[in-house]
């Protein structure tokens, strides 16, 4: 039985540790006077930890580039950045938080459900908030939510416009997908869709639960239709599973994945030979484009940097980086353009982003975003193709080559 | 933004007592994350389909998930010990499924437009749980609780219907849940049926098991901690879980019964029992 000494012991060790750890945690949110704050939620740990890991070196690097030109109208930077662990209730929370420290707008959270789960919030507390990934279609909330990310709706059907063009001959294919994944389950039904509008026989879409790890049976299926090519949609680790089973089992067409494979700190290196015959969809690689100094000088800044301040698997995989670079310049433009300074007062900055990302309709950054009324950006997808041996995606059609029109964006 | 804490660590201090309530009786529940999403998802419809007020749809939520989880706990309740919980996770995993595969919920890609709650809501509903709880410790109906937790064949043998005390206890613990969920639903604004997967009935679990099994205060105590705690050492960066895994690991070898492993009226009795000298 516990008696009362031992009840205030208990007590008291536990208010004292907790109060210890309050105090650690406290000057991590210490302020300075003249800086200017930019938030960030994206995952250090967790599943999606290593996504997080890659976009924060991207944003960091940002925040570097303001801070060595001078800043924001001689304001340097803050970074707020914070780890949600990709999940949508610490997302919520952290986004209040970065409210509450004085961020002047926030870059993330990184997932579609946390991004569906944020937006909402930051337009009922009038916060700016610039999202550059997530792919599920109409999930941003104007006008404080915007996504500077192609979502699945033009980015599928631009790629299949593009696939055609690479495989002409296509005419029967299989779908699969997480159908328990809000992102995929959606992506299963564009692929679905958008081979119907380009004359593509859907011999069968087979969907799988999230945590499958045994795709055997769902190759075996797979084989049987003797389709031209196989299209998925599923997060990294099923999707590895899925295109090394489809090797084991000796199929030998041409695998296609939504961009959710492009994006990331790790597939790539860990495909193998399993992705001798795999695309995806995406718009920037590792590799040099021809003519644009902007993208070059990023790709090669990135990689370096990333290389040095982390442990991720090398090569360093550039994938929608430049977006979350895109991200903080653009909020930082916006700021510059609004005539925000270290003086100005936090509810002061958030009109001035939110007033520019109303009339914004193009952003030349690193990347030339489009913005659409539904307030996701557009930027033109194309097919790529994994180099195995190299640990990364290329193009597959020289630049002069590809698909440049946009696709209206595609409803279910 | 402590607010905001003091809002998810009240949400879980509901979920907690939902787990200790039906611990109460003597069973241990894994499916309380299934009704906490019964109550997210039945409230958001009401009030996001049909027009009704968050404080109409609070309590009818809660009664629906009760009647649900009274209903389950009757099969369910057949069986015992380890059988229990897989049963319960179970549930727990099918009510996840169904949700996912009910177009009407939203399925996969969720509800949303879920507004309306307040952190004092919370606040309110931690009080007012927690003084009926307080308040039942001082009644016979917490003797007979703990008789048909400790042994219920001699709980039968004195009288007490021991299946209905347990399954009222499941129901009226499948209501807090349900309640916890509608007014965590409402919070969130959008919610999807990932948010209410096994994890979390685990950690509703986890709650009661730190703080202590047999009293309300533990489980609360389980439940602020494990959601505070973590807040504050965000300073920790990407070691943040490592060394909250090393912080439960450690609780437990040093205090396996809990941190406040007491019992409220055991207790209290004690110190009468030595104040009047009965043997």
């Amino acid at each position: 039985m516990l008696t009362r000494r031992h009840l205030l012991a208990s007590t008291s060790s536990v208010l004292a540790s907790s109060a210890a750890v309050a105090a650690l945690g406290g000057p991590a949110f210490a302020q300075s006077g003249a800086t200017i704050k930019i938030g960030a939620i994206l995952p250090s740990s967790g599943i999606l930890g290593s996504y997080g890991i890659l976009y924060r070196s991207a944003i960091q690097m940002a925040v570097e580039d303001i801070n060595a030109a001078g800043g924001i109208n001689g304001a340097k930077v803050e970074l707020l950045a914070e780890d949600d662990q990709a999940q949508p209730n610490q997302s919520v929370l952290l986004f209040r938080k970065l409210v509450n420290d004085g961020a002047a707008f926030v870059v993330g959270p990184v997932t579609g459900t946390s991004w569906e789960n944020t937006a909402p919030i930051a337009n009922a507390m009038k916060v700016p908030a610039i999202c550059w990934t997530a792919l599920k279609s109409g999930i941003s909330r104007k006008p404080y939510a915007l996504r500077i990310h192609p979502p699945n709706d033009t980015m599928i059907p631009e790629g299949m416009a593009e696939i055609k063009k690479i495989i002409p001959n296509l005419k029967r294919i299989v779908v699969v997908g997480d159908e328990r994944e809000a992102s995929t389950s959606e992506g299963i039904k564009l692929w679905a869709a958008a081979a119907k509008a380009n004359g593509i026989e859907v011999l069968e879409t087979i969907g799988f639960q999230t945590g499958t790890t045994d795709f055997s049976p769902l190759a075996i299926k797979v084989r049987g239709h003797n389709p031209d090519a196989l299209f998925f949609s599923a997060l990294g680790p099923p999707a590895l599973a899925l295109v090394k089973e489809m090797e084991t089992q000796g199929f030998d067409k041409p695998m296609v994945g939504d961009s959710t494979v492009w994006a990331g700190g790790s597939f790539i290196q860990a495909v193998g030979s399993a992705g001798k015959n795999l695309h995806t969809l995406g718009f920037s690689t590792n590799e040099t484009w021809v003519g644009n100094d902007k993208y070059n000088n990023y790709v090669q800044r990135f990689i370096k940097r990333t290389e040095e301040t982390t442990n991720l698997p090398r090569p360093i995989n550039v994938c929608n980086t430049s977006l979350a670079y895109d991200a903080v310049m653009m909020g930082a433009d916006l700021l510059r353009k609004g005539g925000v300074n270290g003086s100005t007062a936090p509810a002061a900055a958030r009109d001035a982003v939110k007033n520019g990302l109303d009339g914004l309709k193009k952003y030349d950054g690193v990347n030339a975003i489009t913005m659409r009324d539904s307030g996701d950006g557009h930027i033109q997808a194309h097919v790529l193709k994994a180099a195995p041996e190299e640990k990364i995606w290329k193009f597959v059609l020289p630049p002069d080559q590809r698909l440049n029109t946009p696709a209206t964006p595609m409803k279910l | 933004m402590m607010q905001d804490y003091l809002f998810f660590a009240g949400i879980n201090i509901l979920l907690a007592w939902s787990v200790y309530i039906i611990l109460m009786s003597g069973s241990l529940s894994f499916a309380n994350g299934g009704f906490m999403a019964v109550g997210a998802y039945a409230s958001g419809l009401m009030t996001t389909r049909y027009g009704w007020d968050l404080w109409l749809a609070i309590p009818a939520s809660a009664a629906l998930a009760g009647l649900f989880g009274a209903l389950i706990s009757l099969p369910a309740l057949r069986t015992r010990g380890v059988y229990l919980i897989l049963v319960t996770i179970g549930v727990s995993f099918c009510m996840v499924v169904a949700i996912e595969s009910t177009e009407l919920l939203g399925g996969v890609q969720g509800l949303g437009g879920l507004v309306g709650t307040e952190p004092w809501h919370v606040g309110a509903l931690v009080l007012a749980v927690g003084a009926c709880l307080w308040l039942v410790s001082y009644t016979p109906l917490q003797r007979i609780l703990d008789a048909v937790r400790e042994d219920e064949h001699v709980a039968g043998a004195l009288g007490v219907n021991a299946t209905y005390v347990k399954v009222v206890t499941f129901g009226v613990g499948a209501a807090l849940a349900a309640a916890a969920g509608a007014l965590y639903g409402h919070y969130l604004i959008f919610i999807r049926p990932e948010h209410f997967n096994i994890m979390i009935s685990l950690f509703m679990v986890l709650y009661v098991i730190l703080g202590g099994v047999n009293n309300l205060w533990g489980a609360a105590l389980g439940a602020a901690l494990m959601t505070l705690v973590p807040e504050f050492i965000r300073v920790l960066a990407e070691w943040r879980p490592t060394v909250f895994g090393v912080l439960i690991v450690l609780l437990l070898l040093v205090r396996p019964e809990g941190i406040l492993a007491f019992r409220t009226v055991t207790a209290r009795a004690g110190k009468r029992i030595r104040k009047e000298g009965a043997p």
